[in-house]
C-alpha cells in the first residue's frame, strides 16, 4: 500500500500548551518547557493521558502501512478543517456529511478515520476504539 | 509600485529560499538524516512523544508563533522607508529566522526533545541557564510593558475597539465553559464567537464617542492621561487573567485568535490584490530629521519578530521537537513557520505604505522616530481599513477590525507574559535565595505586574514625552539576544559535529553586533537625557549581551578544540536506528 492510499486516523485532543496569538513573545506550557507549571494544564494533561492509551492501542493494532495515525489539537483548525473535509469527500461523503464530520472533529477526545468521526465515548475506550477503527476501515474496503 | 507586486515578489523570494537555501542548511549544516530515530519514535508514549504528520505540526507551529509583534515592528520601521524594512524582513526571515527556528528544532530533536533553556546549559555550560533566565526576565518585562502601552494607545485612539475587546472576554469564557464543561465540538461555537465579536464592531463604533468621553472624564478625575488610564486597566486585567486556570480564558481565546489570524491575512492580501493599491511611502526615506536613529543598527532591532524572534526557539524546541516524525521534516516545519511570520510582517509594511494618500501623508505620519513608534500601529489599522474597503466594508469599521485583531493578540501575549514572568521571578528568587518571593504566588505576580507597569509609564524620549520608542527598541534588542543565545547553542552543536557553522555564525555575529552597538548608542542617549531608569535597564541588558558573547566565544573555542582531538561527532545525539538496535543487542 502506498502512502497515497494509506488511511488516515486522527486522534483529536488538546495539547498542554498555548496556541494562537502570542508565541512570538511568549510561550506557555509543554513538558520540561523550563517556563511554566504543569498544574496550569492539569485538565489538558488528563485528556492527553487518556488519549495516550488509545494511541498506543491503535499503534499496536493498526500497521503503519495501513494507516497513518496523527494526534491533532482541536485549535489547529488550519490543518483539521481542510484535512477532514478532503478525507470525508474522498470517502464519498456529501457536503453536508463532510461538514458535520468537520464540526464533530473539533470536539475533545475524538477519533476520526478518513474524515469520519467514530461514535465513541469521551475518552474513548482503547479496545472499543481499535474495534471501531477496524470496522470503519473494513467498511471502506467493502 | 503596485503593492501586489511587492507581496508576490516577497512570496517568490521565500519560495526560492525554501527551494535552494533551506536544503543547503538541511544537508550541509545540520546534516539531517532520514533514518535518524527522532524522540517522537524513541520515546513514543502517545502523550508527549508521538510522531506527527508534518502538515499537522506546521499548523501547530505557525499558529503558535504568529502574534502582534511582527505587525508592530515593521509598521514602525517603515520610518526608514519601506525598502529597508522589507529587505530586513526578507533577509532576516531567510538567513536568520529560518536558520534559527529550524536549528532549534534540529538541536532539540538530536537531544531528546529538550527545551532551549535546558540545552543552553547542556551545550554551552551551567552558567548559560542563568543567563537564559535573566534574558527572559528582561524580555518579558519589556514585552509586558510595550504591549500594555500598545493596547492603551490603541484604546485611546480607537475607542470603537473598546466594546468589542471587552465583549471578547466573557465571549471567550463562555466558549470555554461550553467546550470544556459540555465536551462539545468547538468549531461552530468559535466561528459564532468570531462573528459575534465582529458584530460588536459597529456597536463599538456607534458608542465610540461616549466611551471616549467616559474614559476622558475618569482619566481627568484621576489626573491621568487617557492612555495611562487604559494601561492601568490592562495591567489589572493581566493580573486577574494570569491567576485564572488556562482553560477558562487563555485556551478558548486560542480558538478565536487562530480564526482571526487567517481572517486578517486574507483581508490584507485579498484587499491588496483586489484594491490595486500602490506603495506611496518612499522606498528609502531621505527626509529624516537630524538626530534620527540610524538604519544601522536600529532597523535590525526595531523589527525583531517578523525577521527573527528569539522566543521562537522556545516554541521550536520542546513541544515541536517531541512530535517530529522524521528528522528531515524539521526543514518544512521550521522554515515554513518563519516564512508565515515573514508574510505577516510583509502585510504590515504594505498596510502602512500603500494607498496612504501620497508622500506628503507619509512625511506627516513618519515625521520622526517618536511619531513612527507611537503611531505605527495606528497607521497599520488605518491601512487594513483601506484594504477592507476593497470588500465593501467601510474603512472606519475595517480599522476597528484591525485594532480588535491586534489587541486580541497583544492581550493574549500579556496574559502569557505575566504568567511566564511570575515563574521566572520565582525561579530567579530561588537562585538568589529569596525564599519568601520564590514561594509566594501573590508576591511573584505583583512583581511580574508592577515592574513592567512602572516601565510602561516612564516618560521621556520623544518630543511628546513618550518613552515607547525607546522601550520598543530595548524589547527588540532583548528578543534578538534571546535569538543570539539559541543561535550560539546551535552553532556550538554544529561545530562539534565537524560541520561548517557559517550559516549559523553569520546571523549570530550580525545580531550580536547590532544589539551591542544599539545598546551602546542608547547608553549615551539615556545618559545625555539623564534617563537613569532606562540607562540602568540598558546597562543590565548590555552586560547580558557581553556575557553571552563571552560564553558563546568560549563554547565555540572548546568545540573547535574538541574537533582537533577525539571525534565527538553527534556525542550528544540520540542514536540512529542501526546504532540503537546494536546497543540493544
Amino acid at each position: 500500500m502506498t502512502a497515497a492510499t494509506r488511511h488516515r486516523i486522527l486522534l483529536v485532543r488538546q495539547w498542554d500548551t498555548q496556541m494562537g496569538g502570542s508565541g512570538c513573545c511568549g510561550r506557555l506550557g509543554g513538558l520540561d518547557s523550563v517556563l511554566g507549571e504543569a498544574s496550569d494544564w492539569s485538565q489538558a494533561r488528563t485528556d492527553m493521558e487518556a488519549m495516550g492509551h488509545v494511541y498506543r492501542a491503535l499503534r499496536a493494532a493498526v500497521p503503519e502501512d495501513v494507516a497513518e495515525i496523527s494526534v491533532v489539537d482541536p485549535r489547529n483548525t488550519a490543518f483539521l478543517v481542510p484535512a477532514i473535509w478532503r478525507d470525508a469527500r474522498r470517502r464519498g461523503a456529501d457536503r453536508g456529511a463532510a461538514f458535520r464530520n468537520v464540526q464533530a472533529a473539533t470536539r475533545q477526545n475524538v477519533v476520526v478515520v478518513d474524515g469520519q468521526v467514530l461514535p465513541l465515548g469521551d475518552p474513548p475506550d482503547p479496545l472499543e476504539t481499535v474495534a471501531a477503527v477496524w470496522a470503519a476501515l473494513d467498511s471502506e474496503v467493502a | 509600485m503596485p503593492a501586489i507586486v511587492v507581496a508576490l515578489t516577497v512570496l517568490a523570494v521565500f519560495a526560492l529560499a525554501y527551494r535552494f537555501y533551506a536544503p543547503y542548511v538541511a544537508e550541509k549544516v545540520y546534516g539531517l538524516d532520514p533514518d535518524f530515530v527522532t524522540p517522537a519514535h524513541e520515546f513514543e508514549d502517545g502523550v508527549d512523544y508521538l510522531p506527527t504528520n508534518k502538515h499537522v505540526l506546521f499548523g501547530h507551529h505557525f499558529t503558535s508563533v504568529a502574534g502582534a509583534a511582527p505587525i508592530l515592528g515593521p509598521a514602525i520601521a517603515v520610518f526608514w522607508g519601506w525598502g529597508p524594512a522589507l529587505a530586513w524582513i526578507v533577509l532576516g526571515t531567510v538567513f536568520a529566522a529560518g536558520v534559527h527556528d529550524f536549528g532549534a528544532i534540529v538541536v532539540s530533536v538530536r537531544n531528546k526533545g529538550k527545551s532551549i533553556g535546558t540545552l543552553s546549559s547542556d551545550v554551552i555550560n551551567g552558567r548559560a541557564r542563568t543567563l537564559f533566565l535573566l534574558i527572559i526576565f528582561f524580555l518579558l518585562t519589556l514585552v509586558n510593558a510595550v504591549f500594555a502601552w500598545v493596547i492603551g494607545n490603541l484604546f485611546a485612539n480607537n475607542p470603537g475597539a473598546v466594546i468589542p475587546i471587552f465583549f471578547e472576554i466573557p465571549l471567550a469564557i463562555g466558549i470555554g465553559q461550553y467546550i470544556y464543561r459540555t465536551r462539545k465540538a468547538a468549531l461552530i461555537p468559535s466561528i459564532v464567537g468570531v462573528v459575534l465579536l465582529y458584530l460588536m464592531i459597529p456597536v463599538g463604533q456607534a458608542f465610540a464617542t461616549p466611551v471616549d468621553a467616559g474614559a476622558t472624564a475618569v482619566a481627568s478625575a484621576l489626573s491621568l492621561e487617557v492612555r495611562t488610564l487604559w494601561i492601568l486597566i490592562v495591567f489589572a486585567y493581566a493580573f486577574i487573567a494570569c491567576r485564572l486556570p488556562v482553560w477558562v480564558l487563555l485556551q478558548p481565546r486560542d480558538f478565536i485568535n487562530s480564526h482571526q489570524l487567517f481572517i486578517a491575512l486574507a483581508v490584507i492580501f485579498g484587499g491588496v490584490a483586489i484594491g490595486g493599491f500602490v506603495m506611496e511611502a518612499p522606498l528609502v526615506n531621505s527626509a529624516m530629521p537630524e538626530g534620527s536613529p540610524g538604519i544601522f543598527p536600529f532597523l535590525f532591532i526595531t523589527i525583531a519578530c517578523g525577521a527573527v524572534s528569539g522566543f521562537h526557539s522556545l516554541v521550536s524546541s520542546g513541544t515541536t521537537a517531541k512530535q517530529l516524525d522524521r528528522d528531515t521534516d524539521a526543514k518544512y516545519v521550521g522554515v515554513m513557520g518563519t516564512m508565515g511570520e515573514g508574510a505577516l510582517a510583509t502585510a504590515s509594511v504594505i498596510a502602512v505604505a500603500a494607498g496612504i494618500g501620497g508622500a506628503a501623508a507619509f512625511s506627516e505620519r513618519y515625521a520622526d522616530y517618536g511619531a513612527a513608534s507611537a503611531g505605527g500601529l495606528g497607521y497599520f489599522t488605518e491601512g487594513v481599513g483601506r484594504f477592507a474597503s476593497s470588500f465593501g466594508v467601510s474603512a472606519e469599521l475595517g480599522a476597528i477590525f484591525a485594532a480588535v485583531v491586534v489587541i486580541s493578540f497583544a492581550a493574549t501575549t500579556m496574559d502569557t507574559g505575566v504568567r511566564l514572568q511570575r515563574y521566572v521571578v520565582q525561579e530567579i528568587a530561588e537562585l538568589v535565595n529569596v525564599k519568601p518571593l520564590a514561594r509566594s504566588l501573590w508576591g511573584s505576580t505583583i512583581v511580574a505586574v508592577l515592574v513592567p507597569l512602572g516601565l510602561s509609564l516612564v516618560p521621556g524620549g520623544d518630543e511628546r514625552g513618550l518613552a515607547f520608542g525607546r522601550l520598543w527598541r530595548l524589547f527588540g534588542t532583548t528578543n534578538q539576544l534571546t535569538a543570539g543565545l539559541a543561535l550560539a547553542v546551535i552553532a556550538v552543536w554544529v561545530a562539534r559535529r565537524r560541520r561548517n557553522p557559517t550559516a549559523v555564525m553569520a546571523p549570530l555575529v550580525f545580531l550580536l553586533v547590532m544589539t551591542t552597538y544599539a545598546l551602546f548608542i542608547q547608553l549615551g542617549e539615556f545618559a545625555a537625557d539623564s534617563d537613569w531608569l532606562l540607562f540602568g535597564l540598558d546597562l543590565a541588558i548590555f552586560v547580558l549581551a557581553v556575557w553571552l558573547i563571552v560564553e558563546a566565544g568560549l563554547a565555540l573555542y572548546r568545540a573547535y578544540q574538541d574537533r582537533a582531538g577525539e571525534g565527538v561527532v553527534g556525542a550528544a545525539d540520540t542514536p540512529r536506528a542501526d546504532q540503537r538496535d546494536a546497543d540493544r543487542r
